[in-house]
């Protein structure tokens, strides 16, 4: 499974304006197996950083490594046979007449054989509750459904890591779960790994074991979850936007010695209980 | 990709004399120099006109933009000077063509650079152009930037599900754009329906007459950067009736 290095990144979107950076020497290590919460105000950088991993930017400065293999030097065809991205707004990348075709677009670019994808696609389709669909087009299904269908084409690419923009803007509690249960889902497969750039920490808490802290194109903070919530600097003042109930896991668990995974455990019990 | 060639005509707004100058003018001179780059073939008027031009640029403080969008059209004066040196066999004509070509683009450029859309459409309108089309006008030179983002985001997101846009014939590649051009053709349809609605909601097409915030006035600058405009065709015509072109 890969491993992602980004080693002393800086970036500017102006190639004659060298030192207009939006990212300024960036370095943090994703292993196999990780799920990373990347945290930070808007305009701090976290998508920059998502599409540098996914080689659609080239750093200015420093490298990204997935495994071996320098981004730079790498084609984006030859990066998503490992790496691959959900968009914020995913529903916008929809051109195919069938949700079938829409599916299997990725496969067919793979050069994959007919029979194959279509075996996967209708595996994936019913993982999904889109079997029923597949002949209809993806432009009348309802905004719930055209969301799955875009993550499902992603999913079905079966990436080893996969990179996600803030995949909850917009989406109402059921959507939320929603995206948590197929996440879930991509982690349980053993040393996958999921980098994920979100506003909503409760979301985070979830699925995340690791985090990092961008602000102002700095990384300013990496750890573990668990450690991020006792950073008081960090997480109680400014640069987050901390919320209820995860102000309310950072609380108890900063006066006690209680398991962190319990406490994201009982209290999603208990909201789930309240819905 | 797609940006930088946006670029190369995009407004950004400083604090410059030209900037300042009412936009009917601009228009004016800017679309007369382009006339004159489309007759002439004569190699010291165009050069001198670029020089002009040049000048108007460094004075928008212009000049990084317009080396910029020179590069993004390189192609394009290297195909007039090959194609032109290719029919004529001649050297002279070929770098002719190439360096007209510049100047025509440099007299839009510098338009484009110093007016905004809104400029634009307010001149168009003060000339006598229905309020309705100027509007339109205006809206669609402000959104091709946010088109050409849009086609970017979409080509990201299908390059993550592995589109290749340099691989096979021909054909092949023309049909690998279907899926970069029909979501972008969707997002631009939703986008016109959502920019009506607000209109509507404003209240444009309420009244028959609009009124204007700000009206369009001739100041001195104006009739000075005007005079120039007129002194040098008076120089151009003066050199064709003493050294025309054989």
């Amino acid at each position: 499974m890969a491993k992602i290095s980004i080693e002393d990144v800086s970036f500017s979107y102006e190639q004659d304006k060298k030192n207009n950076f939006v990212l300024k020497d960036v370095s943090y290590s994703i292993l196999p197996g990780d799920s990373v919460l990347l945290l930070g105000p808007n305009g701090s950088g976290k998508t920059t950083l998502l599409k540098l991993i996914m080689g659609l930017l080239k750093p200015t400065k420093g490298k990204i490594r997935i495994d071996d293999a320098d981004t730079s030097k790498a084609s984006v065809f030859e990066i998503s046979k490992k790496v691959s991205m959900i968009f914020q707004n995913p529903e916008k990348q929809f051109f195919a007449e069938t949700v079938r075709e829409e599916l299997s677009f990725g496969l067919k670019n793979r050069g994959l054989r007919e029979e194959e994808i279509k075996k996967k696609v209708e595996e994936v389709a019913k993982k999904f509750g889109l079997f029923e669909y597949l002949d209809k087009s993806p432009f009348d299904l309802s905004g719930g459904e055209k969301r799955r269908l875009s993550i499902a084409s992603i999913i079905i690419l079966d990436p080893e890591v996969l990179i996600v923009d803030e995949p909850t803007a917009g989406l109402d509690f059921q959507y939320r779960n929603l995206m948590i249960s197929i996440i879930r889902g991509f982690l349980e497969t053993r040393n996958k790994s999921l980098v994920v750039a979100t506003h909503d920490i409760d979301f985070g808490l979830r699925i995340a074991n690791k985090a990092a802290v961008i602000n102002e194109g700095k990384l300013v903070w990496s750890g573990d979850v668990v450690s991020l919530l006792r950073e008081e600097e960090i997480f109680s003042k400014g640069i987050l936007a901390h919320t209820f109930t995860s102000s309310l896991i950072s609380r108890v668990i900063s006066q006690s010695n209680v398991d962190f995974q319990k406490v994201v455990k009982i209290l999603e019990e208990l909201t789930e209980g309240l819905m | 990709m797609a940006m930088n060639f946006v670029k190369a005509y995009q407004f950004s707004r400083k604090e410059t004399t030209i900037h300042a100058l009412d936009p009917r003018v601009k228009l004016f001179v800017s679309v007369g120099v382009a006339i004159i780059g489309i007759i002439t073939l004569d190699p010291i008027e165009i050069a001198f006109l670029t020089v002009i031009q040049i000048i108007i640029l460094a004075l928008s403080k212009s000049m990084k933009l317009w080396l910029r969008s020179l590069k993004a059209l390189t192609f394009f004066i290297l195909l007039i000077a090959v194609s032109q040196y290719l029919t004529t066999q001649s050297l002279i004509q070929a770098i002719i063509f190439s360096a007209r070509f510049i100047l025509i683009t440099s007299a839009t450029s510098w338009f484009f650079y110093t007016t905004s859309p809104e400029d634009l459409g307010r001149a168009l309108e003060q000339m006598g152009v229905p309020s309705d089309f100027s509007l339109a006008f205006t809206l669609s030179m402000r959104f091709i930037p946010v088109i050409a983002n849009e086609f970017q985001d979409v080509y990201d997101a299908q390059r993550v599900r592995g589109l290749n846009l340099e691989k096979g014939n021909l054909l092949e590649r023309t049909k690998a754009f279907l899926p970069i051009l029909i979501p972008l053709f969707v997002e631009v349809i939703r986008r016109t329906y959502e920019i009506s609605d607000a209109l509507e909601l404003r209240g444009y097409g309420f009244k028959e007459k609009r009124s204007h915030w700000k009206e369009l006035k001739l100041t001195t600058n104006d009739y000075i950067f005007l005079a120039f405009f007129l002194l040098t065709i008076a120089i151009i015509v003066l050199h064709r009736l003493y050294y025309p072109l054989v």
